[in-house]
């Protein structure tokens, strides 16, 4: 199966009919998907490219955890927020990173279990660091973070 | 054992202190070594990941050289050997105290794992959680300017 099937307007979907567990549940997510959702900026596709380029990198595709669920977040997210830096990590987490004026930062870390890990460091004295759910929406203390740091 | 540590094989006979003055001392200068420019950002700037802990027998420590009575000349020739194995030089340090640490709730010990590298120290204090790591690196980050980032002096 190919690998690149998960956003109908950023990759190809496969010819053959999809085979396996995963590549049914990422069908099904596709079907449940609106439009809208799939449509994606130049900034996604360059994250998108940047994910892949990784999970290469690391000797995965783009349909293996956490990847894919990366994948999933960043297709959750606002299409006009400005891109994360992705990367990686040692412990088998993809994380982001925004980085804003008079050094904002706020980091989420993606486990392959859908665990994130978000730290969000306004000043010194404001700051928040929690753990979450990932399943298909970004939890709403995380885009609110994200909105001020950038 | 972190790939850091297991690089130690530098062949230098350059050893600078002998005196019985430890590297890491209180309110004291250390650095922290970057291997990889992809840590610094486009304004000059260490990047959290600059300072991103590695798991070592169950605990996350963050290495780092002590710079107490060690000469730049010695610590250039550190952060050029420490991790030749690897085929990796530093591509520049990051100058903190260990009162900077200390500010954020870490601390600083010696750690002289191997004979050419004395001056050696780890960061030590950090949570086994990953959303509190991720704050710390952000606060030793957030506490560095521009000035603290040196890069090593040109060859020839």
């Amino acid at each position: 199966m190919s690998a690149y099937v998960l956003n109908r307007n950023h990759w190809e979907m496969p010819n053959s009919p999809a085979a396996g567990g995963v590549a049914m549940n990422i069908v099904k997510l596709l079907a449940k998907l609106p439009e809208a959702s799939v449509s994606s900026s130049a900034g996604q596709s360059r994250s998108y490219d940047q994910l892949q380029s990784l999970a290469n990198a690391n000797g995965m595709t783009i349909l293996d955890m956490p990847f894919m669920l990366a994948y999933n977040f960043i297709n959750a997210l606002p299409v006009n927020l400005r891109n994360p830096e992705i990367d990686y990590e040692d412990d088998g987490e993809v994380t982001f990173d925004w980085v804003g004026p008079r050094r904002k930062m706020m980091i989420v870390s993606l486990s392959k279990t859908g665990k994130l890990s978000f730290a969000c460091r306004i000043s010194d004295i404001d700051k928040q660091h929690g753990t979450k759910l990932f399943i298909d929406s970004v939890p709403q203390v995380v885009l609110d973070c994200i909105q001020k740091v950038i | 054992m972190t790939a850091f540590k297991k690089s130690f094989e530098t062949k230098s006979s350059i050893v600078v202190n002998e005196t019985t003055q430890p590297f890491v001392i209180a309110n004291g200068p250390i650095a922290r070594f970057v291997f990889d420019k992809t840590e610094i950002d486009k304004d000059g700037l260490p990047k959290r990941k600059a300072f991103k802990p590695e798991l070592y027998e169950e605990r996350h420590e963050l290495s780092i050289c002590g710079l107490n009575n060690v000469a730049a000349e010695r610590m250039w020739h550190l952060g050029k050997t420490v991790r030749e194995a690897e085929g990796k030089s530093a591509y520049a340090s990051i100058s903190l105290t260990t009162t900077l640490v200390s500010q954020v709730g870490l601390y600083t010990i010696e750690a002289p794992v191997h004979p050419h590298f004395l001056e050696h120290g780890v960061v030590l204090g950090w949570s086994d959680d990953k959303d509190v790591r991720l704050l710390l690196q952000a606060d030793l980050a957030a506490q560095c300017s521009r000035s603290d980032v040196r890069y090593p002096p040109a060859v020839g």
